[in-house]
């Protein structure tokens, strides 16, 4: 009897320990695993990229990082967070992508909502896949992977990540026809829209004048800008009264993707622009008993392309013919609730009432006496072999141009935004054969310089301007200035006469 | 003659049940001036509807059905008290009692011109929820942003609704 019962309890005892050691085989087998990640993954996709599935414990199996954070939404709201999890760039190394070399990114959640990471934030910031949040996994509605990118708002830290899509280098579009979208959306049909408390009034986007494209370009009054994918736009309302208004929305899409208070919005080269928020945006502008928007202020800041004349038409057909010349007397102002636009010391009949549209005449050319083709320069540029070279005109023709709308942050602590036409530096210094450096002096003719760091040198926005609100420098300033953009103004570097290559 | 006979089922049952009222819940005793005239009828309960009363006609209020309701909303049960007037057979009043909606979204739902929303609704129409502008009498339009919470609280009222007609159905 004891014999037997000895053999019972070894038998016993031996599938316990079996028991035992198969636990611990299975972290072995796949030690990223955690409970609940089962069928936990991300898509990455992109132009030229085999779509790439990438399993939630493949993420934590490569090398994690801890980070103590804080979250800070539009309304300034402030949140506090440790959060545990793999760099993208180490991702992105799996499919032999580096992060600093991307264009852009669109991260999309579960729930549809999506934004675009733009490469200046890619090129500066630390972008964790987040797995666990104050040492615990995540809650089911943040899994797979919630993105938390340090320094940045809320709109970015998508919750629910399951999709990456690598963007491709997007060339921004001078405008050829703004609309005023006071004026235009009169002629459209709206509907009650119930936003919060009120019922305002709405048009659907797609029945506005905007040709499809990749995105739509939105910039509110608090310099917030934001891409949108051009179906997604097309599918939700602008809302034109009430609180907000202009506001792109859309009942079926996540609230973070709305935009409050668009001062203009843009589809390849045309936009529109609102007068009401511009009148609140824009330093006021006038002459006689008129105050308004000055229209150079207005077409500098939508990056309207130059032209010899511009095209003002009124809702009801009537238009008139401004020289370019004249575009700084006009001022646009809302007179018995009309869109109106008029022009200090031109006849009265240039006045146009009920402004719907304002369009380039001649878009690319320019009038004689400025005509930039005949100013020929030539910068030096040295450290890059053994003799100096010069990057000249002629070169940067064969450069892609680049413009960029670049704040430039003076002694006296005010700001000044500007729409620069350039080349950017690290395509200058490509085309040179520059590899191996990490820094750059920029040299001004008359000596002063400013030495450019890699990181500056590699933002797309870090250009050679050659052009300011459309036109070509003055003697003061170039023929090429130098436009880091978002450094203070001491970086920015008139009359560039020199590179020298570190 | 049939709402006579309602209100007159419903005073009996008051009649009957006037001495219960330690079964009502702190909630309940806050939201009415006294507990006088109001009754616990616990065989209308269920997982949703936690507690149902019927209130006698007082000078701040008709004669009512009140019902305090749990709904799961996008973070966690909403609860919320539910009041339908007998005798028109319509809300008088949704409140929320509790919630864990945040505040940049849910928590709009919470706000008094939301809830108004459901005022004077027929309790013997369930409520549907929509989006953009309400076109229909039982269309309620969903919070900006609280599609999710919005939801939650039309679901409530409906439940609540349901526990209204049942119990007059069986009169």
């Amino acid at each position: 009897m004891k014999k037997r019962f000895f053999v019972v309890f070894a038998m016993l005892l031996l599938l316990l320990l079996a028991a035992c050691s198969g636990n611990k085989g299975t972290p072995d087998s796949d030690p990223g695993l955690q409970p609940g990640d089962d069928g936990e993954e991300i898509v990455i996709t992109g132009k030229d990229l085999e779509e790439k599935v990438i399993t939630v414990a493949e993420i934590r199996q490569l090398d994690s990082v801890t980070r103590d954070v804080v979250s800070v939404d539009s309304g300034g709201n402030e949140d506090k967070y440790q959060v545990k999890g793999a760099l993208f760039a180490d991702v992105l190394e799996l499919i032999g992508k580096k992060q600093q070399d991307l264009n852009g990114i669109r991260l999309i959640a579960g729930d549809g909502y999506m934004i675009e990471v733009p490469q200046e934030i890619l090129a500066a910031r630390e972008i964790i896949l987040a797995y666990e949040i104050d040492g615990k996994p995540l809650e089911d509605k943040t899994k797979p992977i919630r993105v938390v990118i340090p320094e940045e708002r809320a709109m970015y830290w998508i919750r629910n990540l399951v999709k990456v899509e690598i963007l491709e280098a997007r060339e921004q579009q001078s405008l050829t026809k703004l609309f005023l979208l006071e004026s235009a959306v009169s002629a459209l049909e709206t509907q009650d829209y119930t936003y919060y408390d009120a019922v305002d009034q709405a048009i659907i986007c797609s029945d506005l004048s905007l040709p499809a494209a990749e995105t739509v370009y939105l910039k509110s009054t608090d310099d917030f800008e934001k891409n949108e994918k051009f179906e997604v736009f097309a599918q939700g309302y602008l809302k034109i009264s009430g609180a907000e208004a202009p506001a792109f929305v859309a009942p079926d899409l996540p609230k973070g993707m709305h935009v409050k208070d668009i001062l203009y919005l843009t589809s390849e080269d045309v936009g529109y622009f609102s007068v009401t928020k511009g009148l609140e945006y824009f330093t006021s502008a006038s002459f006689d008993d008129i105050t308004g928007i000055a229209v150079s202020d207005l077409l500098n800041e939508v990056a309207m392309a130059a032209g010899s004349k511009y095209l003002f038409t009124a809702t009801d057909g009537y238009s008139v013919e401004i020289e370019a010349a004249d575009l700084e007397k006009g001022v646009i102002y809302v007179n018995n609730d009309e869109v109106t636009v008029a022009f200090e010391g031109l006849p009265k009949n240039t006045r146009v009432k009920g402004l719907l549209s304002i369009e380039v005449l001649g878009a690319g050319t320019v009038e004689a006496g400025v005509d930039e083709a005949t100013v020929d320069w030539s910068i030096t540029v040295e450290g890059i072999g053994e003799n100096t070279v010069a990057f000249t005109s002629a070169d940067a023709a064969k450069l892609s141009m680049r413009q960029v709308t670049a704040v430039l942050s003076k002694k006296d602590g005010t700001q000044e935004t500007q729409n620069w036409e350039g080349v950017s530096l690290k395509d200058v210094l490509d085309m040179l054969g520059a590899t191996d450096y990490q820094s750059v002096i920029v040299e001004a003719a008359d000596g002063y310089a400013q030495e450019y760091s890699l990181e500056l040198i590699g933002r797309e926005e870090t250009i050679l301007g050659l052009k300011l609100a459309g036109q070509p420098l003055d003697e003061n300033n170039g023929p090429v200035q130098a436009v880091p953009t978002g450094e203070p103004g001491n970086m920015w570097i008139k009359n560039v006469a020199k590179l020298i290559v570190k | 003659m049939r709402k006579i006979v309602s209100l007159l089922v419903l005073s009996i049952l008051l009649l009957a049940g006037c001495s219960r009222t330690a079964e009502v819940s702190a909630p309940v005793k806050d939201y009415v001036s006294s507990t006088e005239g109001l009754k616990r009828v616990k065989k209308l309960e269920n997982d949703s509807v936690r507690e149902v009363y019927l209130v006698q006609e007082a000078q701040d209020l008709p004669a009512s059905m009140l019902l305090i309701v749990e709904t799961e909303g996008y973070n966690g049960l909403i609860t919320l008290l539910v009041l339908i007037d007998y005798e028109h057979e319509s809300l008088t009043e949704v409140s929320i009692l509790e919630h864990n909606e945040t505040d940049n979204y849910g928590a709009y739902a919470a706000e008094d011109w939301f809830l108004a929303r459901f005022q004077a609704k027929d309790a013997n129409t369930d409520l549907r929820l929509v989006k953009i502008i309400a076109q229909q009498p039982e269309e309620i339009v969903a919070v900006t942003g609280a599609t999710v919470t919005s939801q939650a609280i039309v679901d409530g009222v409906n439940a609540a609704f349901k526990v209204f007609r049942d119990f007059k159905e069986g009169q």
